[in-house]
């Protein structure tokens, strides 16, 4: 697989973490019930930390 | 033709404008007329001479481009080979489904890739999941170059493009709406400005339904004459236009700082405005050719320029002044933005006076006849034939396919209903903007959307 497509495929795979991540992070504000609320929080932090991930190893390809 | 509330709203406010910028003044001015008779002469040489300035910009701005110029490299140029280039397309699910599958396919395809690849990223916003989505999964995974960004939580344009260029890799963006298929080689003919020292670059737009119904034929010579003689001509003349939304070429990193304002109707004159207040250089390429689809009904063309016209009534008020005071537009450039900003407004209003004066005038001598001298007649021949004159040029300059002379004579004949159906709606626009009303309204090209 060359740099360029392997650069690619993490890009499009970030924008998909990135999208979740908000809409996970939407849905913990606007739900009334805890539990859901402290599970979308949860889950919106992983999300957040697959975003954080896949910057910093696009940096290491740079 | 399905009539919404909206639209009985929009034919009051018509009527309403006719009320305030036809009616009354009429009555003001034949009220005075008895008292003054010379008012109504004095008016109405005056609101022609008015006519007259804005014919010879027309005749000056057509003149300038009559004949093609052929790029000429500046000494600037860097010679920096074509970077990594970002193409964001933004897209309105479902308004856009019938285009967007196209339009990426025709970047993905045909476009000529730099040496360090392309990026595309589809930044969109749906109510819910549309089968679409799921076919351009499948297109992502084809094409690794695609990216999807859903926009979650956007409700506009701005706000789409803000989150896409979050995303940008590139050193230069493109940006797109839905429908726009671009040529395959644009991308060297815009870095080769870029690369000599201006940071954004205007290609042409051309319509490529014009075919589907009278208005979209009529908007297709419309936008020949705008890109094709009104744009070029600024950058030209005064080295200074503006980005028109689409087809537009960005270094990265200028555009990252100006970003659009979400609060404005038309972020890209308002972005084009902060840029070049910015000390940022723009130019105008007609070679740089991008399709896209015209309104079709009179409709959506309504909704269309409305939009356009509160945006740029907005941009007027909120730079006008600091467009005199730049420190970074020379003279002439200050010139050009007083013409497209307050002397845009002002002509919009003093041009429709006219009518009122002539009305009056009748009412006063109590029978309809044009009140004619050699200066009258001059006027009325000077300004009539500026409008063919600008098609005549536009078709010289236009580039293939070519639409049929037809079309072209057929617009130069009926430009000035035109004028008048467009004049009425920057009329209501500057209303709407005066009452508050600034609500968004996504433009419409097929018959059948909504």
């Amino acid at each position: 697989m060359s740099k360029r497509v392997l650069e690619a495929r993490m890009l499009q795979l970030l924008a998909l973490d990135k999208n979740a991540y908000d809409i996970y992070s939407d849905l913990t504000e606007k739900v009334d019930m805890p539990t859901m609320k402290e599970t979308f929080g949860k889950i919106a932090k992983d999300e957040l930390k697959h975003v954080k991930l896949w910057q910093k190893l696009l940096l290491l390809l740079k | 033709m399905n009539i919404t509330r909206r639209d009985v709203n929009e034919c009051f406010k018509i009527f309403e404008i006719l009320l305030i910028i036809i009616v009354i003044p009429t009555l003001v001015f034949f009220l005075l007329a008895q008292r003054w008779p010379t008012v109504l002469n004095i008016s109405y040489t005056f609101l022609v001479t008015i006519l007259v300035f804005q014919a010879s910009l027309t005749y000056l701005q057509t003149t300038i481009v009559l004949k093609r110029k052929r790029f000429k490299e500046l000494s600037t140029a860097e010679h920096i080979p074509l970077p990594k280039t970002t193409f964001i397309v933004v897209a309105y699910l479902p308004n856009e489904v019938s285009v967007i599958e196209t339009t990426l396919l025709n970047i993905l395809q045909n476009v000529q890739r730099p040496k360090d690849g392309i990026e595309v990223i589809l930044v969109y916003n749906t109510p819910h999941l549309e089968e679409l989505e799921l076919k351009l999964r499948e297109l992502a995974l084809k094409w690794p170059e695609l990216i999807l960004a859903n926009a979650y939580g956007s409700h506009g344009k701005s706000e789409n493009l803000n989150y896409a260029l979050d995303m940008v890799s590139g050193k230069m963006i493109v940006l797109l709406d839905a429908d726009h298929m671009v040529a395959s080689d644009c991308l060297q003919r815009a870095w080769r400005w870029l690369d000599e020292g201006y940071d954004i670059v205007q290609g042409t737009c051309k319509i490529r339904n014009g075919k589907e119904s009278l208005i979209s034929r009529v908007v297709e010579i419309e936008f020949e004459t705008i890109y094709i003689i009104h744009h070029a001509a600024k950058s030209i003349l005064f080295n200074s236009t503006l980005f028109g939304g689409s087809n537009g070429y960005w270094k990265s990193d200028v555009i990252k700082k100006i970003k659009f304002d979400k609060e404005m109707l038309t972020e890209d004159i308002d972005s084009t405005i902060r840029a070049l207040l910015g000390g940022y250089h723009i130019v105008h390429d007609r070679s740089i050719v991008s399709q896209e689809k015209a309104p079709t009904t009179i409709k959506n063309l309504w909704y269309q320029r409305k939009r356009w016209s509160q945006g740029w009534f907005q941009c007027s008020l909120k730079y006008q002044i600091a467009t005199w005071k730049n420190k970074y537009l020379n003279f002439p450039q200050k010139f050009l933005w007083t013409t497209l900003l307050s002397w845009r407004v002002t002509y919009d209003i003093l041009s429709t006076l006219i009518f009122p004066v002539l009305f009056a005038f009748w009412l006063y001598r109590a029978k309809v006849e044009l009140p004619l001298n050699g200066y009258i007649i001059f006027a009325l021949i000077y300004t009539l034939f500026s409008g063919p004159y600008q098609v005549i040029a536009s078709y010289k300059n236009t580039s293939i396919p070519r639409t049929s002379a037809f079309w072209y004579i057929n617009y130069a004949i009926f430009v000035w209903p035109h004028t008048i159906f467009k004049s009425m709606a920057h009329l209501v626009a500057i209303r709407d903007e005066i009452m508050g009303d600034k609500k968004w309204i996504a433009t419409t090209r097929e018959k059948n959307e909504n």
